[in-house]
């Protein structure tokens, strides 16, 4: 079990998201849903670092497949039950990355560093949702004068496009040692 | 480079995207404001450059197989803005760390230093390279990362753990002319008697044996057994190993001790002592004298691997002769698994050489099934065989790995004319 005080935030939001995909999703779906959330709360209580990501990786696949199959009860819970899920995905993920032990003074900087992380991660979700919730509106306002579909599907499509060109990227730079001098003093 | 994250989530709304198109509902395209959310933000914060200097200090450099040693890492940053950083000290395969940790995850304000402590172990002996300093940092999601390599890489050397032979001395017929320990059976400079004789004007007055001059009625002077060093070369001899699997490491590891426990015999007896390996590659450091030569020797020891680049009977009776002058004393330790160490041993034999073996039996350490016991058995009469063939032109010490060399030696000391328990 992780030991991190933070990780009572993530069976907190484990159980939330589960509580919101039980009242969005329909029968057999948020049964489905539920059951991959107990699995992927199972791998946390364990630590497995690598299959968690798996099984949440599929967990949101599986709950857009779900959406779309069957129009949620309420798009407003069921956006909060993809924000929720996807919080919990990255905190959880984070959180394990965080699960070594080091010295007292550097466990405060250690709890530093997650407090800030795990709070960038909340404010990310909570923004995304209020976004979210503001598309709705604009959405609805859309409706009244609907898009042909080939113009939807164009704007679309140039949507993806852009966005694979500002993906961002990963970056690896190598520095030359700075403690040669050091070093050569040693010797 | 896009991460496998940023793919992940890229792949993600692109499935959403295509199933709002199917589906044909519009607030499914709902689901894509938190991945691109998510995505933004993390192409906005991701920092594209890093500011910090590194720092690693270490207690030692080297070590001996099973020893740890304390590793200081102070980490600065040098930018004027605040980072999260994640800072992982690469450990190499094979180290174990006891206390602390090479993994930290700060934030630093500007100009702010932390310092990392952690003590690592090394089990096995070889060249280690601790480094380079791998410092991150990321948007909170972890979706795009920033990784700066410091190539600050330090390196250590793990000698193998060797037991110090105190009470077996090794002594050759052949010696060398250099003042040393071993009796070398004709007069000259030593501690032991060897005879009387007339005595020669310039003889010091006190190696006069006045007893003897008033018996024979003309001054006669004592002659002492002059003592000498000899050269030798410890062969090490690692073909076949490859056999033995999982009984490999403890096998090799006792072998590689022996030959430094006989090096560090040989070379603190004053003598010069020099070595040959034939495993993966092949090593060798021509003979000498002194600390310098046994670290030298350790060093050497540090990188043997199981294996055979060449055959051993061509790279002994090849290398030997330009080491070692004949007569002088070659020590061979060898499991004695290959026929071709027959062909080697016979080759030096007919040079003239001292040689005794060590032969370590690696089907004396206990088997883990019955399968495995009857399998060593007939193995082990292998061995005893090729051992029975070479007892002919050389000594042969049969070592049990689950008794010390020290034992083993005193209790041949019978056996091998060569070795003995008085200085």
């Amino acid at each position: 079990m992780p030991s991190h005080y933070y990780s009572k935030i993530i069976w907190v939001f484990y159980a939330l998201s589960a509580v919101l995909v039980a009242l969005s999703l329909g029968g057999m779906f948020s049964l489905i849903e539920i059951a991959l959330i107990l699995a992927s709360t199972a791998l946390f209580y364990k630590k497995e670092k690598n299959i968690i990501t798996v099984v949440n990786s599929v967990l949101l696949v599986v709950f857009i497949f779900f959406a779309v199959l069957e129009p949620p009860r309420s798009i407003l819970v069921a956006l909060a039950a993809f924000s929720t899920i996807l919080f919990t995905t990255e905190a959880s993920r984070v959180l394990l990355r965080y699960e070594f032990k080091t010295s007292p003074l550097l466990e405060s900087k250690k709890h530093e560093s997650l407090k800030e992380k795990l709070s960038g991660l909340l404010k990310l979700v909570f923004f995304s949702y209020i976004l979210s919730i503001v598309a709705l509106a604009a959405g609805f306002y859309l409706t009244i004068i609907p898009p042909k579909f080939t113009d939807a599907t164009l704007a679309v499509a140039l949507l993806v496009s852009l966005t694979y060109f500002m993906l961002p990227h990963s970056y690896r730079k190598r520095q030359k040692s700075n403690t040669l001098p050091e070093r050569i003093k040693e010797t | 480079m896009l991460s496998t994250r940023v793919l992940f989530y890229y792949i993600l709304f692109v499935i959403i995207v295509i199933a709002s198109l199917l589906a044909n509902s519009w607030y499914t395209l709902l689901y894509t404001i938190p991945v691109l959310v998510f995505l933004w933000y993390s192409q906005i914060t991701t920092p594209k450059d890093l500011k910090v200097s590194v720092t690693r200090k270490m207690r030692e450099r080297t070590l001996f197989a099973g020893d740890s040693t304390t590793v200081r890492l102070t980490v600065k940053n040098l930018d004027d803005k605040p980072v999260n950083l994640e800072v992982v000290d690469t450990l190499p395969l094979g180290s174990r760390v006891i206390s602390g940790s090479n993994k930290v995850c700060t934030v630093l304000r500007p100009g702010e230093e932390i310092t990392v402590e952690y003590s690592v172990e090394f089990p096995l002996r070889g060249h280690y390279t601790i480094g380079p300093t791998r410092v991150s940092t990321s948007d909170p999601a972890g979706i795009a990362e920033l990784e700066l390599i410091v190539e600050n890489e330090d390196y250590i050397t793990v000698f193998p753990k060797f037991e110090p032979i105190k009470t077996v001395y090794i002594r050759p017929r052949y010696t060398g002319v250099w003042p040393g320990f071993i009796s070398t059976r004709r007069s000259g400079l030593g501690s032991e008697f060897y005879g009387v004789r007339d005595y020669i004007p310039g003889d010091d007055l006190r190696r006069i044996n006045w007893k003897v001059s008033a018996r024979r009625g003309k001054l006669a002077s004592n002659e002492y057994e002059s003592e000498n060093v000899t050269d030798a070369v410890v062969v090490l001899d690692t073909t076949g190993l490859e056999s033995l699997g999982e009984y490999l490491t403890p096998v090799l590891e006792a072998m590689v001790s022996a030959a430094a426990s006989l090096a560090y015999s040989l070379i603190t007896q004053g003598n010069r002592v020099g070595l040959l390996v034939h495993g993966r590659y092949k090593l060798h450091v021509n003979p000498g004298f002194g600390k310098k030569q046994f670290l030298r020797i350790l060093h050497y020891l540090a990188d043997v691997k199981p294996g055979a680049a060449m055959m051993v009977d061509q790279v002994v009776t090849f290398m030997l002769p330009y080491m070692l002058r004949p007569q002088a004393q070659v020590i061979v330790i060898s499991p004695m698994l290959d026929i071709n160490i027959l062909y080697a041993l016979r080759e030096l034999a007919g040079l003239e050489y001292s040689i005794i073996i060590v032969s370590p039996d690696p089907y004396s350490l206990p088997a883990k099934s019955k399968a495995e016991e009857i399998a060593f058995r007939i193995m082990s009469l292998e061995r005893l065989n090729k051992i029975e063939k070479v007892k002919e032109y050389c000594a042969v010490i049969d070592w049990k790995l689950t008794a010390s060399l020290e034992e083993v030696l005193k209790r041949y000391r019978w056996v091998c004319p060569h070795i003995t328990t008085r200085r």
